[in-house]
């Protein structure tokens, strides 16, 4: 006889978990998502010696509020929802200390500067362009072509319609193709 | 099928693929430690007991916290109780009523013993006996409380 497979546990029963006083499942959600947040929120541009900063916070709310959490979107769409939010709220602190390096000067390490000179400039340029995006057009983007989520997810994490979404992908492709040309 | 435009599609692939560079070098264990810190810190102060002495006393287990509650509620009626027999009636459920809303429902209960106790006439009145009051609501509870108190501020009846 074969061991049993192992059970998957879902983000839902770490939920549970964690709500029932379980601190390790709070762990295994931060282990499970903090790759894509902290992506999430640097290809927004968020300066390197603030993102791990900015991925604890947004996991603090996360975890505060998970008490309204309705499970209508998957949890990581929510969290990263919530990035989005904590990233706004910085940017305004940032403006205000007039401190701000939303775009800050990464080494490019590709192993060919020459030939990748040219898309690193637009890299760049489109960093640029998605940090001008209205914000609801900015996440609804990066949840598409970023994360790869469907429009009802999208749709249901951020609280919008999915046509709404949809027309908000549309305006910010418009957008951005002008910024890479 | 790809929905974005080439360029854009290309473009989008190296900014991704910087993202990704730097977001490695967010250590998840080190957030998942400091996020568990913060919310531990933030709970601890919820615990601690509600009146002056939090300052002194660190989170004590729940059972204390009912208990000082509840002492204070039974210290404040026996407060109040003493007045009521000097003669200064009017002063003692006004005084326990003040924070009506702060009290608990058991804290309602007591309160009501007591007014019933040391004042006849709340009793006579309003038949507050043992047992009438578990089938209030606290919404309910606090509404006789005010009764009481009007009654005992205008000297009037209820």
């Amino acid at each position: 006889m074969g061991a049993p497979a192992t059970a998957v546990v879902t983000d839902g029963d770490l939920i549970a978990r964690y709500l029932s006083g379980d601190e390790l499942a709070a762990a295994e959600l931060v282990r499970r998502h903090t790759a894509a947040l902290a992506r999430f929120l640097a290809v927004q541009g968020a300066p390197d010696d603030d993102l791990e900063d900015l991925v604890q916070d947004a996991f603090f709310k996360a975890f505060r509020g998970l008490g309204s959490f309705k499970g209508g979107a998957r949890f990581r769409t929510w969290l990263l929802a919530i990035g989005g939010n904590v990233l706004k709220d910085r940017r305004r602190q940032w403006r205000k200390r007039e401190v701000v390096e939303l775009m800050p000067d990464v080494p490019d390490t590709s192993r060919d500067p020459a030939g990748e000179a040219e898309a690193g400039w637009t890299a760049r340029k489109l960093e640029e362009e998605i940090g001008r995006l209205p914000r609801l057009q900015r996440e609804v983007f990066l949840l598409r072509a970023q994360q790869g989520l469907d429009y009802g997810e999208i749709a249901a994490g951020l609280g919008v319609s999915e046509g709404s979404a949809r027309v908000h992908f549309h305006h910010a492709v418009k957008r951005l193709k002008e910024s890479v040309r | 099928m790809s929905e974005l435009p080439g360029d854009l599609e290309r473009a989008l692939g190296k900014l991704d693929a910087r993202a990704a560079g730097r977001a490695a070098r967010v250590d998840p264990e080190r957030v998942a430690a400091r996020v568990l810190e913060r919310l531990r810190s933030e709970r601890a102060p919820s615990r601690w007991l509600a009146f002056p002495l939090r300052l002194a006393i660190p989170a004590v287990p729940r059972w204390a916290e009912v208990a000082a509650a509840a002492a204070l509620v039974v210290v404040a009626g026996g407060i109040a109780a003493g007045v009521l027999r000097g003669g200064g009636g009017s002063l003692a459920v006004p005084v326990v009523a003040q924070s009506l809303d702060s009290l608990s429902r058991q804290q309602l209960e007591t309160v009501l013993s007591v007014a019933a106790e040391v004042r006849p006439v709340v009793s006579d009145t309003v038949r507050l006996t043992g047992g009438v009051w578990e089938e209030l609501s606290e919404e309910q509870l606090r509404a006789v409380l005010q009764a009481v108190q009007q009654v005992e501020v205008g000297g009037g009846t209820l």
